[in-house]
């Protein structure tokens, strides 16, 4: 009776702390921004949502068909990779980095270049959704499927039994709480990938009505818009959710750490992995893409092969001028980018270690944060831009809030993942709660922090370049816009080329700064 | 699932197997980080006999059972199990392991976990056998609870039904009382020998405890520290079953200090223990 008086209670207060966010809002639209042609208040976007019901319809049911398909295409792949990486260890490293190069797409510009290779359809959102699950995906996916007890194993090899059985009667099952975590995450990012798909050029959906709404300053369309797909990507989340919890499947311990492998111990062999096994990865991820080009027969003028690349920028007689040409915007973006990076990280990381020292504003707050998370940022870019205007300040805020949730919530959960017993050693010193807070809660939380920093790189460049395509008229984002609509394919392809090698280069800097602290403060996590 | 073991022969016309281990080496690492766990061990095991392997922690005893197993293979010298090799014999489903962590999967009932050492084996099912053995270790209503709902004896319990699941003639036990408290590894040891004595199995037990060597075994090998070597090897010559009188006995008593000395636990066998141990 009383758990459940106490659940109650808590619901209350999540309850309340929607209603007052609702009602500050309307309040705020009404009365402080009436007129800026920012905020709408909710009775208006609901009003607009009921008056335009047949056309908001009939554009959602086009999206969140392409969300489906994609989200099933992406997920599949992700599951088949990683399960393939997991029974033949060998090609895990070529693997990973192929996963990790295609995470890195600049989904933006990949849009209108699947647009000319598809032609008009649906190929370009499920595409994308496809792409924009898969990642976060195949990385829980491994982790879950290694991070089985050895006796496990064990058991299995004692009977004789080998890798495919320990696949099929150990693995399997045991990382499900891995993938259910994962799905709800790439159901509201494969919204996402759909839409992003529409912002590049297609004839129906959420994404199309959103750039529409934006451009006729149709302050209401947008928010409705906005609130459309927020609301369908976090009942995605809840719908495989409330899955997991009827099969039972709990949660687990950590997601998204990264997957670790065995450093190899002989010398040559940490040579081989240092300089060879990039090197390798670069050749066939190259032959890959000049094979998928060649093997579809697409034509060269708009499907570029590495050459067409490397002579554009590098070989050719013109390169210099290409270069810089590309490179003044690259520099243009990355200021901002960057800036909202860690302006997105430092104020997750922040905002949850308050919400750990104020356990009543936590309660309110939380559940809320975890429903914000869902929200497709980028889809909302178009409301964004109205409210943050069309300068740096727009795209750093795009930037900022894009990484700002996820952050968040993973930061809350490492706080939470805090031993009780460190806790209880703490508290039997009476130590402030700062104290506690930097000494036993801030280690906890390192591990999700540095996860959530990894993931964040790409979600930096997608969302600037988003905003700088639909909004700003700067940097790379607008470059890869006008040689799209000038068909200059050959610098479309070097933006993208660029971009890609610019996240993975940064996810990689992450990655090896997340070692060296980790190793430190948490050296369970690294192998 | 296709069974394509290489032999067909029921298990239960196969006798208990001999097994022998010749200049066993075993080295993890490479280098300068390399440790010498497993050192020239010749260890013969008589069939349908219970061999006790105890030493101080670290020692490569487990090391010594995982390599019997078919778990990790010797750096040099060779292990024969009736004469086959390891994973030869554990791929025709032949031994049987019982793990410190009893290893259940959280996910699947008491009775399907037993029942898996049966599929991994490539055995037809025995829904009979299973329920068999399950009350066999008292488990007799407890079928289909999961692990989580079980005590930690009662778990320890469920590993050794799985274990007896395969009629495997061979039993490898790995400290499996290890997680179980003081008075319920008592029962269990009085209790489970009953189990498996009659079947004629051939048994290495690998355990801390030095009364749980004595009570269950026909033979302990004591083992030194790193690198391990068999130091002694001492006869067990109580009659069976063993039964709780028997830890009192003198002869019982005097095992136990022969051992301890040897582990180096007790320095000097004190008057009373080297009276006790000469006239058994």
């Amino acid at each position: 009776m009383i758990r459940q008086q106490v659940l109650l209670t808590e619901q209350m207060r999540t309850y309340a702390g929607f209603a007052g966010l609702l009602i500050a809002w309307e309040l705020l639209a009404r009365f402080a921004f009436g007129q800026l042609y920012i905020l709408s208040p909710p009775t208006a976007i609901v009003m607009r949502i009921i008056e335009d019901l047949p056309l908001y319809s009939r554009a959602l049911s086009a999206t969140v068909s392409e969300a489906l398909l994609g989200f099933i295409l992406g997920n599949l792949a992700a599951i088949v990779l990683a399960v393939l990486v997991v029974t033949l260890p060998p090609i895990e490293r070529l693997a990973q980095a192929i996963a990790l190069v295609v995470f890195c797409l600049p989904l933006v510009a990949t849009g209108p270049i699947l647009r000319v290779i598809y032609g008009p359809g649906w190929g370009p959102q499920i595409t994308l959704a496809a792409l924009s699950v898969y990642y976060t995906t195949f990385v829980p996916l491994v982790v879950g499927l290694r991070a089985v007890p050895p006796s496990w194993l064990d058991l299995i090899a004692s009977y004789g039994r080998g890798r495919l059985t320990a696949m099929t009667v150990v693995r399997a099952r045991a990382s499900l709480p891995y993938l259910i975590a994962s799905l709800k995450i790439a159901a509201p990012a494969a919204f996402l990938g759909a839409i992003v798909g529409e912002f590049t050029g297609a004839d129906r959906g959420i994404g199309v009505l959103s750039i529409q709404a934006m451009r006729s300053l149709d302050v209401d369309g947008t928010w409705a818009l906005a609130t459309i797909a927020s609301a369908v990507a976090i009942i995605g989340y809840a719908v495989v959710g409330w899955a997991g919890q009827l099969l039972s499947i709990g949660a687990p311990p950590s997601l998204l750490v990264s997957p670790a492998s065995k450093a190899p111990k002989v010398l040559w062999k940490k040579l081989f992995m240092a300089v060879a096994a990039p090197t390798l990865s670069c050749v066939v991820i190259l032959l890959l893409w000049k094979i998928s080009m060649d093997g579809l027969d697409l034509s060269r003028f708009f499907a570029k092969r590495p050459g067409d690349v490397w002579a554009y920028l590098v070989a050719g007689s013109q390169a210099a001028a290409h270069r810089s040409e590309l490179f003044a915007a690259l520099r243009e973006t990355m200021g901002t980018t960057v800036l909202g990076y860690f302006a997105g990280l430092g104020l997750g990381a922040v905002l949850a270690a308050i919400f750990c020292m104020l356990p009543a504003v936590e309660k309110i707050a939380s559940p809320v944060a975890i429903a914000l998370r869902s929200i497709p940022i980028v889809a909302t870019a178009p409301l964004l831009v109205l409210a943050l205007g069309r300068g740096q300040l727009g795209m750093l805020g795009i930037v900022a809030i894009m990484i700002f949730f996820p952050t968040l919530v993973s930061c809350l959960h490492g706080l939470r993942q805090t031993p009780g017993q460190v806790i209880d050693y703490f508290d039997s010193f009476r130590a402030p709660p700062l104290t506690q807070l930097f000494l036993a809660r801030v280690p906890a939380m390192l591990p999700s922090l540095f996860a959530a920093a990894r993931m964040a790189v790409p979600m930096a460049v997608l969302a600037a370049t988003v905003a700088e395509w639909l909004a700003t008229g700067t940097g790379i984002g607008n470059l890869m816009a006008l040689t799209n609509s000038t068909s200059n394919y050959n610098m479309l392809w070097s933006c993208v080329t660029i971009l890609t090698l610019v996240s993975v280069a940064g996810y990689a800097l992450v990655a090896m700064l997340e070692r060296r602290v980790l190793s430190h403060f948490a050296p369970e996590q690294v192998i | 699932m296709t069974d394509k073991r290489i032999d067909q022969t029921p298990v239960s016309e196969i006798g208990p197997p001999k097994v022998e281990a010749w200049a066993v080496n075993k080295v993890f690492g490479y280098g300068d980080s390399s440790v010498q766990a497993v050192s020239d061990v010749e260890l013969t095991l008589e069939p349908g006999t219970t061999t006790a392997l105890v030493g101080p922690s670290g020692c490569g005893k487990s090391t010594l059972l995982r390599m019997v197993a078919g778990l990790e293979t010797p750096t040099s010298g060779a292990i024969r199990i009736g004469g086959e090799e390891p994973h030869v014999v554990a791929r025709k489903g032949r031994l049987s392991v019982a793990f410190q962590d009893p290893s259940l999967l959280p996910w699947r009932t008491a009775a399907s976990n037993v029942a898996l050492a049966r599929r991994l084996a490539g055995l037809p099912k025995d829904p009979e056998k299973v329920q068999h053995l399950l009350s066999l270790v008292g488990l007799d209503g407890f079928e289909n609870k999961r692990p989580a709902e079980l005590s930690g004896g009662m778990r320890q319990r469920c590993a050794i039904a799985r274990c007896l699941a395969t009629d495997a003639r061979l039993l490898l036990l790995d400290e499996p009382f290890g997680a179980v408290d003081e008075m319920t590894r008592r029962r269990l040891n009085l209790e489970l020998p009953r189990v498996w004595e009659g079947q004629g199995t051939t048994t290495l037990l690998v355990t801390h405890s030095v009364t749980e060597a004595v009570l269950l075994s026909d033979r302990v090998i004591v083992m030194s520290h790193r690198p391990a070597r068999v130091s002694a090897d001492i006869a067990i010559d109580i009659e069976r079953p063993r039964r709780a009188s028997h830890l009192t006995s003198p002869k019982f008593l005097a095992l136990v200090t022969q051992i301890n000395t040897a582990l180096g636990i007790i320095d000097e066998p004190e008057d009373d223990a080297s009276r006790l141990e000469a006239r058994a």
